[in-house]
């Protein structure tokens, strides 16, 4: 229909330029509305930060708090107001309330002063950009609502003839409620984006999501987002492209018999799910993925959240392997933290900027069924697919270990959600036979390769883990109902001897 | 509580009582002074002044309804006692003032002595308001 498309400008804020296919309409307006403490300050300040970046200066419209609280509010996210209003890169246009005047109305008004200030503001600092925080506000400090509403339109007309993208928030009452209590959509109806703050199982779950971008594509639907300590932050989750290429390259499991199984070991690139109840051997399947790939002159990060730092270099002492001074010799990193301390998608932002900082060769998590705990289902599941999808974007090797509530076979939930994102899955399962409880591990699924498909005895002892012979015989393992059946005196004697190696 | 009651600074009550004593009324224009002045409030240069009155003005038929309404009431008053003066909004040199009082709407009047500051948004159409600003203020009506 038209040649000149519209161009888009970045905001800078991480995710959301992804999700937005490249930013906000340029020279457009985009309505931003959301519930009090949804972030739609951080929104309007962030999009204004990334235009100084770039040379494209902006102007901050403040309806609601003074310049100076947000010049201090700010100051949180590391972001130096007060130094880009010295270098004229942003400047404020101040029509807070002040509470210690006295206001009057008698008659008719227009909003000539505040479209005169914005305009010689924009020529000021010669902005491209320009945010108007909350527009909501107005309505408050003027009786005359119809006025406000005409008043308003006029400046959404300036903003367009001075050709700025701009911002405008706007609050909300209700998370799923029209979009604004004064109709302000009404003005600024080509680009909407609704920030929502939604009380979730007793947790808060910050979502954004674009209504419309009039005139350009997007993505759709909410994605969860966090105001971390760098402002906001979209985790654009399914918009992230299965792009990452594949490789054929082989890492070593840290175990020769287990690599044989699948087939000369993990792909270099591949996410492993190691599932088994409580005591199989997960925290040794890590603790032996870790030191095998830092014997190979890899980089390893290791994340446990079900044990303390010292359990974990104990434990591994115990296989001979001396974790604490690997860590200090820089191949190792060792993070542990209790699951509980932040919401997930902190956690997800943490582990992200560990891995950037550290950029190891391999992750592994311990486990990711303790982050499932104090969190809900959706948000696990977008945690699970932002992990992996990350992890993999970086060309690193991710094994996670999910716990199975059961001591006997069974499959957990955290197996439901990963299962299909995973390249390879472990099992780790109890067996017993004749009285004894034995450990077998199976490789069940080996994305892109052959693999071994036994059930095969699985030991531990002082030198750590040990792949043995496969099972005969016994069916249900996986099930957790081993049962021997028709079994021939000479295989019960196989069995019997089965175990006693070399 | 007995023991917060032990801990007042009698002085204050002090400084309370001799200042009544005095006048209060005096105090507390005193009071409200200091506050409306804050840090750069504007205080008349002109000691017969009064009053001081901005009017921001666009170039709007609202605003020149405004500044006709404003200057037919003032002409009932001794000129020597009020500081009245008017500010274009679209003039880019008198810009700074508006940003300093934050003036969102054109007309707006702004008594911004003596305080507090009180703004009036629009065309003035009830004259009483403003000449009760200026009863309030102490300006003498033209004999």
């Amino acid at each position: 229909m038209t040649t000149d498309k519209i161009q888009k400008v970045p905001t800078g804020i991480f995710g959301f330029d992804h999700i937005a296919e490249g930013g906000l309409p340029e020279g457009r307006s985009t309505l931003v509305v959301g519930t009090a403490g949804s972030a739609k300050t951080v929104f309007a300040m962030q999009f204004l930060l990334e235009g100084a970046a770039r040379g494209e200066n902006g102007v901050f419209v403040t309806f609601e708090e003074s310049p100076a609280d947000l010049r201090r509010n700010v100051l949180g996210f590391g972001w130096d107001i007060m130094r880009l209003e010295e270098e004229r890169k942003l400047c404020f246009v101040d029509a807070s309330p002040r509470p210690e005047e006295q206001r009057i109305e008698s008659g008719s008004y227009d909003f000539g002063a505040l479209v005169a200030r914005i305009e010689a503001a924009v020529k000021k600092v010669n902005a491209k950009r320009i945010s108007l925080d909350s527009i909501g506000a107005v309505f408050v400090q003027f009786l005359d609502q119809a006025s406000v509403r005409r008043e308003l339109y006029r400046i959404a007309a300036a903003l367009k003839r001075m050709g700025v993208t701009a911002v405008i928030t706007s609050e909300r009452s209700d998370d799923h409620g029209p979009i604004s209590p004064q109709g302000v959509e009404e003005f600024v109806t080509d680009n909407v984006i609704v920030l929502r703050n939604i009380l979730e199982d007793e947790k808060r779950r910050r979502t954004i999501e674009i209504l419309k971008l009039r005139g350009t594509s997007h993505e759709k639907g909410e994605y969860p987002f966090s105001v971390s300590h760098k402002g906001m932050v979209v985790i654009p989750l399914s918009a992230i492209q299965l792009k990452q290429r594949s490789t054929t390259i082989r890492i070593t499991s840290g175990n020769e018999e287990l690599d044989k199984m699948c087939g000369g070991g993990f792909f270099r690139d591949s996410i492993i799910l190691v599932s088994g109840a409580t005591g199989t051997g997960k925290t040794l399947m890590v603790t032996a993925f870790t030191a095998g790939g830092i014997a190979k002159g890899e980089r390893c990060l290791t994340f446990c959240f079900e044990e303390s730092r010292e359990q974990f270099f104990r434990n591994a002492a115990g296989w001979g392997f001396d974790f604490e001074k690997l860590e200090r010799d820089g191949h190792l990193r060792v993070v542990t933290d209790y699951p509980e301390i932040m919401p997930l998608e902190e956690h997800l932002l943490r582990i992200k900027s560990i891995i950037e900082e550290f950029k190891p060769n391999r992750i592994a998590v311990d486990s990711l069924s303790a982050l499932e705990r104090g969190s809900t289902g959706r948000s696990f599941r977008e945690f699970v697919i932002g992990l992996t999808a990350f992890v993999k974007h970086q060309e690193m090797a991710g094994l996670f270990t999910a716990t199975t509530p059961t001591l006997m076979g069974g499959s957990s939930i955290t197996e439901a959600h990963i299962s299909t994102i995973c390249d390879s899955i472990i099992l780790l399962r109890y067996v017993e036979t004749f009285g004894e409880m034995r450990r077998g591990l199976t490789v069940l699924k080996m994305r892109g390769s052959p693999h071994d498909k036994d059930i095969r005895e699985f030991t531990i002892d002082g030198s750590g883990m040990h792949v043995g012979r496969a099972f005969r015989n016994v069916s249900g393992i996986i099930s957790g109902i081993p049962t021997q059946a028709n079994i021939p005196p000479e295989e019960i004697e196989r069995l019997r001897t089965m175990f006693n190696e070399e | 509580v007995s023991l917060q009651t032990e801990t007042v600074d009698f002085s204050l009550f002090d400084n309370v009582k001799a200042a009544s004593k005095r006048d209060v009324s005096g105090l507390a224009a005193m009071l409200r002074n200091a506050i409306a002045r804050g840090g750069d409030g504007e205080e008349p240069v002109d000691p017969l002044h009064r009053v001081t009155l901005v009017l921001y003005t666009s170039d709007s038929l609202y605003s020149a309804r405004a500044r006709a309404m404003l200057e037919r009431i003032v002409a009932d008053y001794d000129p020597e006692q009020i500081d009245l003066s008017f500010v274009d909004v679209t003039d880019p040199m008198a810009g700074a003032r508006a940003d300093e009082d934050g003036i969102i709407a054109t007309p707006t009047l702004v008594k911004a002595f003596p305080g507090p500051k009180m703004w009036i948004a629009g065309t003035l159409d009830d004259g009483e308001v403003v000449r009760r600003l200026l009863d309030n203020a102490g300006v003498d009506k033209k004999q």
